[in-house]
């Protein structure tokens, strides 16, 4: 963990244990962290079909539980491939570490949203 | 005066971009994107062969230059021998709407034995030579084009050219054709504006192709699949469900798996160029796409063949020499 994000790196091996292992590490991780997952594909100049499930599953859960998932490409190549999986539209994508640490999510906390007691009746925040 | 006209396919070094990838699990599907596959369903040799038989040659080569100069000035050298007293050299690099009558009339006004055309970025890869030029390039023994003394007249070709090796190029002429910024037609029916479909395409009813767009001879498209603006599937290949293709290119035989979007690329079995960043990545390995087995032709699906002569164009790999002697 770093600055409060858990960081998973992606694929970490190319055997069938470990990725399950990973599988299963990056699972919970999207399913139970508070903090922001980022996953760095950067040690990675292509994905097989098994990553490319793995990605979309870890993409499908964070987007179906808000969670904050930050992917970095770390390669032009990965990058292409991200754009071509549709991956980037849907997650942000960045080139290193440091960039994806120092993202700032645009949504506000959920302690923050406003609720429709907020609004008036012209729709503006109070 | 007795004039031929030979044809080269260029060699892997005039290859700017879609080399085969370094990293050692890469697997080629083809050595390297080729000149020879059509553009909007069209051959461009054929182009060229319809060129020379308006212009009257009377009789032209195929061959390839990979790996082998020798191999061609033995050719030119016999062609010399033969009596040919000029000699029209295309090397297959680029598109032009060259007219061929103005650079030979070009070439008899200058009065020298070499002529080589340029634009404004340099050479084009066509030159007409005399036959001293050859017969002297015999003589020494020496590939002609890198050591002759004939000092070459520059012909200025200011009309419209694309170096079609280059990707990004190929999408420029690609797009510059579907609406009708060139000479090139795409090769098929316009069922409607800016859309051309080739023979026997099977388009899903949920797939929408929004024009300028080009879809070859045999392809399927599956539900959902989005093909446009811009963009050219060539013949015989596969776009499935949800695929969105916009300003790209799909080459020949090519399978498109579910889902993908393909967004300024050029798609060619398992590889991908990305054309602003000239990155190319390998979609085979991930299952995303492929090359497809080349289909047989039938007598339901007509054989590529050039329309300028009654023959047809052999592949190149099919002649021991690797000429073939095409006579109009």
């Amino acid at each position: 963990m770093t600055s409060g994000s858990t960081i998973l790196v992606f694929p970490r091996s190319t055997s069938s244990a470990s990725r399950r292992l990973l599988r299963k590490e990056l699972l919970r991780a999207l399913r139970d962290s508070e903090r922001p997952v980022i996953v760095d594909l950067s040690d990675s100049r292509a994905l097989d079909h098994e990553d490319v499930n793995l990605l979309l599953d870890c993409v499908s859960l964070a987007v179906g539980r808000d969670t904050q998932l930050l992917l970095i490409a770390g390669s032009s190549d990965m990058q292409v491939l991200l754009d071509v999986i549709r991956v980037s539209s849907l997650v942000p994508v960045f080139q290193s570490l440091k960039e994806a640490l120092e993202f700032k999510p645009q949504h506000r906390p959920a302690s923050h949203i406003c609720r429709a007691r907020d609004f008036n009746k012209a729709g503006v925040v109070r | 005066m007795e004039l031929a006209a030979i044809v080269m396919t260029p060699d892997e070094k005039d290859f700017a971009s879609f080399a085969p990838h370094p990293a050692p699990h890469f697997e080629v599907s083809r050595p390297f994107y080729s000149a020879l596959l059509p553009i909007l369903g069209n051959d461009v040799r054929g182009m060229w062969a319809d060129r020379f038989h308006k212009l009257g040659v009377q009789s032209f080569w195929l061959g390839s230059v990979s790996h082998d100069e020798e191999k061609i000035y033995s050719q030119l050298c016999s062609l010399a021998k033969q009596g040919v007293e000029r000699l029209l050299m295309i090397k297959l690099k680029f598109y032009a709407e060259m007219d061929l009558a103005d650079l030979l009339r070009f070439h008899s006004r200058s009065q020298k034995p070499m002529t080589e055309v340029h634009d404004s970025r340099g050479k084009l890869g066509v030159s007409v030579l005399d036959r001293p030029v050859v017969l002297a390039a015999t003589q020494k023994g020496e590939s002609m084009w890198f050591h002759t003394d004939f000092e070459p007249v520059m012909y200025p070709f200011t009309g419209y050219s694309k170096r079609i090796l280059s990707p990004k190029e190929r999408q420029e002429l690609v797009g510059d054709a579907l609406v009708g910024s060139c000479a090139l037609q795409p090769l098929g029916t316009e069922i409607r504006e800016g859309v051309w479909l080739g023979a026997g395409v099977s388009l899903a009813g949920s797939a929408k192709v929004l024009g300028p767009a080009y879809i070859g001879d045999r392809t399927l498209v599956r539900p959902g699949a989005t093909i446009g603006p811009f963009a050219s599937v060539e013949r015989d290949c596969v776009v499935d469900c949800g695929v969105t293709l916009e300003r790209s290119t799909v080459l020949p035989e090519t399978y498109l798996a579910p889902g993908l979007l393909i967004r300024r690329g050029l798609v060619d079995g398992g590889q991908m160029e990305d054309l602003p960043s000239g990155t190319v990545v390998d979609l085979q390995r991930s299952g995303l796409a492929s090359r497809m087995a080349a289909p047989r032709f039938t007598a339901t699906a007509p054989k590529p063949a050039i329309t300028a002569a009654n023959h047809s164009w052999f592949p190149t790999s099919s002649s021991s020499s690797g000429w073939h002697n095409a006579q109009l």
